[in-house]
């Protein structure tokens, strides 16, 4: 269902008054507009402190994973149906 | 007659039960739940959450849709895909539950400053003194059960039970699932016991049932009517409880669950004051067996185990190890197998004397056969001793500092390496390249580890 992507991606977020979300990524030449963010919760490795981001589009489902402490974005998965 | 006192204390007693006042909150087919809120995609479909993704794996948890077509916790996939073909399985994702429990949680903690977390996906709240009534604090947990949705995730859904004790308020989360709120007081008690069986109660299983069946109690009313006496020489002091239980007086305990600004590593937020044994245990695929994994898969279980033994600042004075080897696999893995306790000289958490122990353990039970079930488990476990041995210069002691081995200066070295850099950035050699579908992480049974409120969510 889901497939491992693990890859670097270029991520325009949106600092809004109820939290920082992505508003579109750019994955393998495409853009993705983020049409709802679903769900967001952090992991731990060691210290550092990591964002995961439960997004969809109008078609697939992706999550995308904040580094705080490199500041960046990965695509760890995606889902299509 | 009964004495003028003793009427005093009658009448007290109903006044102080009458202002108790519980809640208990089960969040609704929690893991699938969390999934759907994370994939759309998956919402209005059976779904089933696994352990591991393969047909002999079970179904720790389905979705509504899922428990509608008749799947049931505990099931094979094969089994669930037999009765719902349409179903799709997901693989468990514990850090995705934890941190969503931790801001469920967070919504509970300013609702009152006594909150017990019985586990991930439940929560008992002492309302006392809070609010007034059943309807004053229904309504508050009705506005939380809002902002769970609108905070945190619009498809999760929790039944809400509110009654005078904490037994009570679970059996009254039980009655109206998904999604419900159901109160318990002195006025319905009778009613509500009069619809209940036996085994819905927390507490009560097939052997107390059959017990009680034989006393002529097939209800939970049968149960409170009967009389105490009776009921404490068949089942001794248990009795009693269930008695006090059933007439909506508290008698268990309630463990406060401290915010995560008191939970420092170390600390317990387990609602156990300290767990009676630690263990890890590992279903091994077959492919595992070809590659000559069992022994770091052994390691990994053993560090683990040995890491939260350590994180409760506690010691064990002995280990069992539970194998199972070729034919064992598809029955049930805790009657079959080779089981061997070794009992330490000195109690021990230190990772070279617990996975050496694990490691000769195995090889002990182990002819090359193929191994389908690993198990570890730390049990008789003691608070640290902080007794010197003779004598008192060893080889193994850190110059300087007596009574400080080396071992246990390299634990705390290499605890503080994975503290700051994950868990396994310092691992044992024979473990290199193992992959993390070895032995991943897992929830336990009424387990809360990892699920820590934030202050700053508390405080919002």
């Amino acid at each position: 269902m889901y497939q491992s992507v693990n890859e670097p991606i270029n991520v325009i977020m949106a600092f809004k008054e109820t939290g920082a979300e992505p508003v579109m990524f750019k994955w393998g030449g495409r853009y993705y507009k983020v049409d709802r963010v679903n769900l967001v919760h952090t992991e731990r490795k060691g210290r550092n402190k990591m964002y995961i981001y439960s997004v969809t589009d109008k078609a697939n489902a992706f999550r995308l994973r904040f580094y705080t402490e490199t500041l960046k974005w990965e695509l760890e998965e995606m889902a299509i149906l | 007659m009964p004495s003028i006192t003793q009427q005093l204390n009658v009448g007290r007693g109903t006044r102080d039960e009458r202002r108790k006042l519980f809640a208990h909150v089960d969040m609704n087919s929690y893991f699938a739940s969390v999934e759907q809120q994370a994939n759309p995609h998956l919402r209005g479909r059976p779904l089933g959450v696994c352990a591991y993704l393969h047909k002999a794996g079970c179904v720790i948890a389905a979705s509504i849709e899922a428990k509608q077509c008749g799947v049931k916790v505990g099931m094979s996939m094969q089994v669930a895909k037999t009765i719902c073909p349409q179903m799709k399985f997901i693989q468990n994702d514990p850090a995705k539950y934890r941190a969503v429990s931790s801001r469920v949680f967070s919504l509970f903690h300013q609702i009152t400053d006594k909150v017990e977390h019985y586990s991930i996906d439940e929560v008992f709240l002492d309302l006392t003194g809070w609010y007034r009534d059943e309807a004053e604090a229904a309504w508050a947990l009705c506005r939380a059960r809002m902002r769970i949705q609108s905070e945190v995730g619009e498809w999760l859904q929790c039944s809400v039970g509110i009654a005078p004790s904490k037994f009570l308020s679970k059996l009254a989360s039980e009655v109206q699932k998904p999604n419900g709120l159901t109160i318990i007081n002195q006025e319905n008690l009778d009613e509500m016991l009069a619809t209940r069986e036996l085994e819905d109660a927390c507490g009560i299983g097939k052997r107390i049932r059959r017990r009680l069946n034989k006393l002529g109690i097939y209800t939970l009313l049968d149960l409170k009517n009967y009389p105490v006496g009776n009921l404490i020489r068949a089942l001794g002091v248990a009795g009693y409880y269930w008695h006090e239980r059933l007439h909506g007086r508290e008698v268990d305990r309630f463990e406060q669950s401290p915010p995560a600004s008191d939970v420092g590593r170390g600390t317990i937020v387990t609602s156990d004051d300290v767990p009676k044994s630690i263990g890890h245990s590992f279903c091994v695929p077959k492919r595992a067996n070809e590659q000559n994994l069992i022994l770091p898969i052994l390691i990994r279980l053993t560090e683990r185990a040995g890491r939260r033994l350590r994180s409760f600042g506690y010691y064990a004075r002995a280990m069992t190890i539970q194998a199972s080897f070729g034919d064992d696999v598809g029955r049930r893995t805790w009657d079959v197998g080779r089981v061997i306790t070794v009992k330490f000289v000195d109690p021990a958490n230190d990772p070279f004397t617990l996975v050496h122990a694990a490691c000769q353990t195995l090889s002990d039970m182990w002819h090359d056969e193929q191994v389908t079930f690993l198990a570890i488990t730390l049990v008789d476990l003691i608070p640290p001793l902080h007794q010197l041995h003779l004598p008192y210069e060893s080889p193994l002691w850190i110059k300087g500092e007596k009574g400080v081995s080396k071992h246990q200066a390299t634990t705390k070295a290499i605890d503080s390496i994975r503290d700051r850099h994950g868990e396994e950035s310092i691992i044992y050699a024979s473990m290199l390249g193992l992959s993390a579908d070895y032995a991943p992480d897992r929830i336990g049974f009424r387990k809360t580890e990892g699920v820590d409120v934030s202050v700053t969510e508390i405080n919002k």
